[in-house]
C-alpha cells in the first residue's frame, strides 16, 4: 500500500472520530468507559510510541542506543524540573551530540 | 449559522447592493468581533505548538517520508501527536493497519472534545458541523470551551470558536510546511530524528499526574519495549492496549 494510501485512511479514520461523536452523541451523554479511560489515551499513546522510538535505536547498537538514552533521561529529568517540553528537547539534544562525540572519541 | 455576515461585498455592485440597516450593520460588527477574539485567545496557543510542528516538519523530512504526503498529515489527520506517530511508524515500513490503528487510538480523545462540544452545535446546518468538528484538537478545544461558557450568545460564540479553529489551522500547516522544507536541508550528523522521541518523553513526563495515569504509563512503556519483537510494527499498538486496560483497572478500583 501506498504511503499516500496509509496517510488518506489515517485522515478518513481521524475524520469519523471527529464527526461521529459529534453527529450521535449531540443528544446523550458519552459512554461512562469512554469518558474513563479518555484522559489516559494521550499519555499512554505517547508512552508506548516513545518506548518503541528508543528500542528502534537499540538496533544500531550501543554506540547509538547509549547517547539516545542519556539524553532521554536528561529530557524527562528536565521536564519534570522545567515543565517545559522545549527545554526538555534542547537539554536531550545538547546530551544525545555530547554523547554521540564521547562514544566516537571513545571508539 | 450563516457565512453572509463576514462575506465581503462584491466589487462593482455597492451601489446595487441594499443597505444595511443599522441593526444589521451592528450585528456584523458583532460578529468579526467575536471572530477577531477568537483568533486572539488562540494566539498564544499556536505559539505554544508551533515549535511542535516544526518538529513533525522536521522528523518528516528525516524519516525518509515523502514530504508532500508527510506535510499532508497536517491538514488530513490535524493532530500533531497522531502525525508523529504516523511519521515514525511509516518511515519504519509498519504496516498500513498499524499506521491506522495508532493514529485512531491517539485520536480518541478528540472523540470526546466532539462528544463535548456536540450540545452546542445542534440546530447548525450539516456542513458547519463537519467544518467544526474537523477543526477540533486540543487547543481548539481550550478555546472552543471558553466560547462557549455562556457570555455570548450561539451565533457570537461559532464566530469566536470558528476565529480561533481557523487560524490554528493554518498557522499548523504552516510552520510543519516549515519545518519539512528546514528539515530536507539540514545534515543527518546532527540527529534530528531524535527531537521527537526526546518530545514524547517530555509529553509523558508532565502528563503523569495521578496514580492511574503513572500506572498505564509505565505498563505502556514496558510492554511496548517487550512487543518490540512482534511482527508489522505491533509493539507500540499493544502497548497502548495493555497501558488503556492496567488504566482503566486502576481508575475502577480507585472510583
Amino acid at each position: 500500500m501506498s504511503t499516500w494510501t496509509v496517510v488518506l485512511l489515517a485522515g478518513l479514520a481521524t475524520l469519523a472520530i471527529r464527526l461521529v461523536p459529534v453527529a450521535v452523541l449531540s443528544t446523550r451523554p458519552a459512554p461512562a468507559w469512554l469518558e474513563r479511560v479518555g484522559p489516559l489515551t494521550a499519555p499512554v499513546a505517547f508512552a508506548a510510541l516513545g518506548a518503541s522510538s528508543i528500542t528502534g535505536a537499540a538496533a544500531g547498537g550501543p554506540a547509538e542506543l547509549v547517547p539516545l538514552l542519556a539524553a532521554v533521561a536528561v529530557a524527562g529529568v528536565v521536564a519534570r524540573r522545567t515543565r517545559s517540553t522545549s527545554w526538555a528537547v534542547a537539554t536531550g539534544m545538547v546530551t544525545l551530540w555530547a554523547g554521540v562525540a564521547l562514544v566516537a572519541y571513545g571508539g | 449559522m450563516t457565512t453572509t455576515a463576514l462575506a465581503p461585498a462584491a466589487p462593482g455592485h455597492a451601489s446595487t447592493a441594499p443597505r444595511s440597516t443599522p441593526a444589521e450593520g451592528v450585528d456584523r460588527a458583532a460578529g468579526r468581533r467575536a471572530f477577531l477574539d477568537g483568533v486572539r485567545a488562540m494566539l498564544p496557543l499556536l505559539a505554544g505548538v508551533a515549535p511542535f510542528g516544526l518538529v513533525i516538519g522536521v522528523t518528516v523530512a528525516e524519516a525518509g517520508v515523502p514530504h508532500l504526503a508527510g506535510w499532508s498529515l497536517s491538514w488530513l489527520v490535524y493532530a500533531g501527536s497522531a502525525q508523529l506517530a504516523a511519521v515514525g511508524l511509516l518511515g519504519g515500513s509498519a504496516s498500513a493497519a498499524v499506521v491506522v490503528a495508532s493514529v485512531a487510538v491517539i485520536n480518541l480523545r478528540v472523540g470526546l472534545y466532539g462528544a463535548a462540544l456536540a450540545p452546542h452545535w445542534r440546530g447548525t446546518s450539516w456542513w458547519w458541523r463537519v467544518l467544526a468538528g474537523y477543526l477540533l484538537i486540543d487547543p481548539s478545544f481550550a478555546v472552543g470551551s471558553q466560547s462557549y461558557d455562556g457570555s455570548r450568545s450561539a451565533r457570537l460564540a461559532h464566530r469566536h470558536y470558528l476565529g480561533g479553529a481557523l487560524v490554528l489551522w493554518a498557522g499548523w500547516l504552516t510552520v510543519t510546511g516549515l519545518g519539512v522544507t528546514v528539515g530536507a536541508v539540514l545534515p543527518s550528523a546532527l540527529h534530528l530524528e531524535s527531537i521527537g522521541p526526546l518530545y514524547i518523553v517530555a509529553l509523558v513526563v508532565l502528563s503523569v499526574r495521578t496514580k492511574a495515569t503513572w500506572v498505564a504509563v509505565s505498563v505502556a512503556t514496558v510492554t511496548a519495549v517487550g512487543a518490540s519483537l512482534l511482527p508489522l510494527h505491533l509493539g507500540p499498538a499493544v502497548g497502548m492496549m495493555a497501558g488503556l486496560l492496567a488504566g482503566s483497572i486502576v481508575l475502577r478500583r480507585t472510583a
